[in-house]
């Protein structure tokens, strides 16, 4: 959805910011990023409408050439 | 947590500003650098859910007076307000979400990171991960080791390409028009999209009587100078209906159209030893 990005870009923050705060060191930090899921689910849903969006620029634009 | 003590964020947009706050409040030696020699919000308009408003509320009253407006309906509100339902309902994705203009957000953000040290006009040309730290060259001609790097430096983040990948951003087909001026359409309360061949606009109408536009297009990638932009907005929707017309024809010039390529990043890992991605450099999604 548009304008999304932003909000987005806060929950990071809000999960790293947790991470920071309850691990003493860079990979338990890291690890409790990683647990929480955010940032590898919110990847694999951008890679999906990603991957929608092209398929369907691509046959807009090829029923336009055909039409 | 000596290891963790010395933070860099590099960029200086949402992302980067929202945990620059909490880190400085919880003690950690955290700085901030922004390549652009002031701070810019570039686009149009900003979705708030319910963990958004969380950040935000950290802020203290700073945010309080920020005005936005709700984007599934009823009239405009503040963050306080829409905070206070959706901080009482914990549920955060069953809130309605509030929109709110972009450049606002950040004057908000710029003003909670009072305190923290951070440097415009500055970047990274080299970075390097040690065992137990990150070696970071500036642009300024200084040097200094971090227990960790955050790379909240966008679509075209140079950490990323510093330390992950450094493949270039993928046009996803479509480009975005987008505007947030002083107009609101008759009877416009609530989220509209409006949708003709390859094309949609949608409105969100958001607080101090502004209203978020966006227009999208499915087209090759094509440069989109400054220079008539007003112009060529009209033309390529010149064939919607009524709604669209009236908000067009309140635009009043180019400065206010925001216009670009979405974007997308393919990225597998967002993070590698003592460096983390957030933000657009992690995960830049096409909306």
């Amino acid at each position: 959805m548009r304008g999304e990005s932003g909000c987005m870009a806060m929950e990071d923050a809000n999960v790293v910011a947790e991470s920071l705060s309850g691990n003493a060191t860079v990979a338990g930090a890291l690890a409790y990023v990683a647990r929480r899921r955010w940032l590898s689910w919110v990847q694999q849903e951008s890679d999906a409408v990603a991957w929608r969006k092209r398929r369907l620029s691509f046959l807009d634009q090829t029923i336009r050439v055909h039409d | 947590m000596t290891e963790l003590e010395a933070i860099l964020i590099v960029g200086g947009g949402i992302a980067g500003l929202t945990l620059g706050r909490p880190l400085h409040m919880r003690g950690f030696k955290a700085e901030i650098i922004e390549c652009s020699r002031e701070w810019r919000a570039e686009g149009g308009g900003i979705m708030a859910h319910a963990k958004g408003m969380c950040m935000l509320r950290a802020l203290g009253s700073r945010w309080s007076g920020l005005e936005t407006g709700s984007a599934s309906g009823g009239s405009a509100t503040t963050l306080a307000k829409y905070c206070a339902r959706a901080i009482s309902r914990r549920s955060g994705a069953t809130s309605a979400p509030a929109s709110a203009k972009r450049s606002s957000l950040q004057g908000v953000l710029v003003a909670g990171i009072e305190g923290v040290p951070r440097r415009l006009g500055t970047s990274i040309p080299f970075l390097t991960q040690h065992k137990e730290c990150v070696a970071v060259d500036f642009t300024d001609g200084s040097s200094r080791n971090y227990g960790m790097v955050v790379g909240a430096d966008g679509i075209s983040s140079t950490v990323r390409a510093l330390t992950l990948s450094g493949m270039a951003p993928i046009y996803t087909g479509a480009m975005a028009w987008l505007s947030v001026p002083p107009i609101r359409p008759r009877g416009l309360t609530s989220l509209q999209f409006l949708f003709g061949q390859g094309h949609f606009f949608g409105f969100w109408p958001i607080g101090d009587g502004r209203t978020y536009g966006f227009g999208n297009i499915t087209s090759p990638r094509v440069p989109e100078p400054f220079s008539g932009r007003l112009e060529r907005l009209r033309h390529r929707f010149s064939h919607f209906g009524g709604v669209v017309q009236e908000y067009l024809s309140g635009l009043t010039c180019d400065k206010q159209i925001h216009c670009g390529p979405i974007d997308w990043v393919a990225l597998e890992q967002w993070y590698s030893r003592h460096v983390v991605l957030i933000g657009d450099a992690a995960h830049a999604s096409p909306q």
